[in-house]
């Protein structure tokens, strides 16, 4: 249903939006006061929410039909860190935190686009699953079998019985008493889908989501 | 015996799996209706003044940005209707109704912009009383479709809306004096988002599904829908409603 | 000066529309971010009507509904539902839940005024 034509259609008038707003918060329409900026930017993370859905929607409805590209190209850990700095401060208007341990010179054999969206998708599901004023932790341990990429969250983890099926395509849909603690956007379907498309594994434990990408020779 | 018990479970898995498409798609149009609402009210407010002077530059910008938020949820809509509609979910509340009212209801409505780009809206059966048995929520959308595609895509002229009856059906139509459609495009007019060669004018940008939808809803109530149309000789659109209950 | 009761698990949506009904309506608003504060606060603030949203955690909208509906100091205070579901399921149950109207995400801001200044009236506010 969600076939490129219609993802297509989806992404002209999101264009229109997220283009007119980064205009205005670069200052390039003219000053903002405080209160117009605080607003705009608020504004500007859900402009954000709808393209990360939209982005992970084409990239499922591509691997459902097994024609998702990976290009796997090299690049450091920092780039992680900047693509995902936005989370810190959409989780602080929760008063919760996000923590990362990684060296920044780190280099990760992955498809950047993909791995950018997996873990702004595990890193809003981890604010999620925890409660106001949580925390969050993120790092990335190098294994020569691969980096292996943890998000932890504070509180009560996932109970073990949905452990696995968290990451099915109907999960949330069959469960709405759970909600809140189910993700952004298609959240953990597409995750597994990009994590195994790039060769890794993903799953989850307690209060923890965890994957590794293959280190390619 | 095999043969049969294959083709049972067949269906049951196909609308299973419908099913979960559904359900899939809910889930989705839901996240996707949660931050369009969050910018829509957030913008509009920052528009209406509420947090501050504004600009009329930046108010400008700021107008796009609220069109582009509506028409992304009009978009949202038709998918979850198209959707529903695949998946057979669409249960039609079939009443008897004067369905000559009906289209003159939707033809007044349509009065003021058919009278802005200058054309003649016709309506042949608006002054008789023909009853039908039909969903009339359902036939209203067939209309307003039909109705407002045909004056997007006509610059001079008409647009005539018709019925005649025939044995066993009523046959309506919905004809225009515009732009017509090329000959090798015919037989994808009803086919799901194709928005091809046409260039539609000015006003609201459409969501590439109502024809697709409308051949879903008459043929849900037992009908039939054809097009008529030559590039550059206008278009005819017909559609039928059985006149009694036909499984 | 009517005080109206927010509740929804979306919190940037909750302080926008706070602000608007304070700002340009005058009321009152308290918020909540789910079923079970939701019930909370309309049991100790006393609102004049609530606006509830119906996918949220802890307790959906119906269950909110159903027991403010069932407790005496909180039966008869008017709700307008938020829905982010146009399916006709889903109108049919809200209707059939007992509030007041509904509204569906994203809509029109004077469409939502005009809603709660209609429900207030109607309930002598």
């Amino acid at each position: 249903m969600f076939d490129d034509q219609v993802l297509h259609d989806l992404k002209n008038p999101l264009s229109g939006i997220t283009g007119s707003i980064g205009l205005f918060l670069e200052g390039l329409l003219g000053p903002l006061d405080a209160e117009q900026k605080k607003y705009l930017t608020n504004i500007d993370f859900s402009a954000k929410r709808l393209t990360l859905l939209l982005m992970e929607l084409s990239a499922v409805a591509n691997a459902e039909k097994k024609q998702l590209v990976v290009t796997k190209v090299p690049f450091p850990a920092g780039e992680l860190r900047e693509e995902t700095a936005w989370l810190k401060q959409l989780a602080a208007l929760e008063n919760k935190t996000i923590v990362d341990t990684f060296d920044d010179d780190l280099s990760l054999p992955a498809d950047k686009k993909l791995t950018v969206m997996i873990v702004t998708d595990l890193l809003v599901n981890a604010c999620k699953q925890t409660d106001r004023g949580g925390r969050v932790t993120f790092s990335i341990k190098p294994d020569k079998g691969g980096p292996l990429f943890e998000i932890g969250f504070s509180g009560e983890g996932i109970p073990r019985e949905f452990t696995a099926k968290i990451f099915d395509k109907n999960f949330r849909a069959d469960h709405p008493e759970l909600k809140a603690k189910t993700g952004a956007g298609l959240g953990l379907y597409f995750c597994k889908l990009a994590v195994e498309a790039q060769g890794g594994k993903i799953g989850a434990e307690g209060a923890r989501f965890h994957f590794r990408l293959p280190q390619d020779r | 015996m095999i043969g049969v018990i294959l083709v049972f479970r067949d269906i049951s898995e196909g609308r299973r799996l419908a099913q979960q498409e559904t359900e899939f798609v809910n889930t989705v149009s839901h996240e996707l209706r949660t931050p369009l609402a969050i910018v829509k009210e957030g913008i509009s407010q920052v528009v209406e003044g509420l947090h501050g002077e504004l600009g009329a530059e930046p108010k400008d910008y700021l107008d796009t940005v609220l069109r582009n938020v509506d028409r992304l949820s009009r978009i949202t809509n038709a998918i979850l209707d198209f959707s529903r509609l695949e998946s057979g979910k669409v249960v039609l509340k079939k009443v008897l109704f004067d369905i000559a009212e009906l289209s003159n209801e939707v033809v007044t409505g349509f009065r003021q912009s058919a009278k802005d780009k200058g054309l003649e809206l016709r309506c042949l059966i608006c002054g008789e009383k023909v009853m039908v048995l039909a969903d009339r929520d359902k036939i209203a959308e067939i209309l307003v479709n039909l109705i407002g595609n045909a004056l997007k895509f006509t610059d001079h002229g008409y647009v005539e809306v018709a019925l005649t009856e025939q044995a066993g059906a009523f046959e309506f139509t919905v004809a225009d004096s515009g732009r017509g459609i090329a000959q090798e495009d015919l037989p994808k007019v009803f086919n799901k988002f194709e928005q091809f060669g046409r260039v539609a004018g000015p006003g609201e940008k459409g969501t590439g599904l109502g024809l697709s939808i409308v051949k879903g809803l008459v043929e849900q109530h037992g009908g039939r829908i054809r097009v008529e149309s030559e590039l550059g000789k206008g278009s005819k659109f017909i559609f039928t409603l059985p006149k009694k209950d036909e499984k | 000066m009517a005080k109206i009761l927010l509740v929804d698990d979306e919190i940037e949506f909750v302080e926008m529309i706070a602000f608007r009904l304070a700002k340009t309506g005058g009321y009152d608003v308290v918020s909540a971010y789910d079923g079970e504060e939701g019930l909370r606060k309309a049991r100790s603030e006393h609102p004049d009507l609530i606006i509830l949203d119906i996918w949220m955690p802890k307790k959906d909208g119906y269950q909110v509904i159903k027991e403010l509906k069932g407790s005496e100091e909180t039966a008869r205070i008017p709700v307008i539902f938020l829905a982010a579901s146009n399916l006709p399921q889903t109108l049919e149950k809200v209707k059939a839940a007992g509030g007041a109207d509904y509204i569906l995400k994203p809509f029109d801001p004077p469409v939502l005024m005009t809603k709660i200044k209609t429900v207030l009236e109607k309930n002598n506010v």
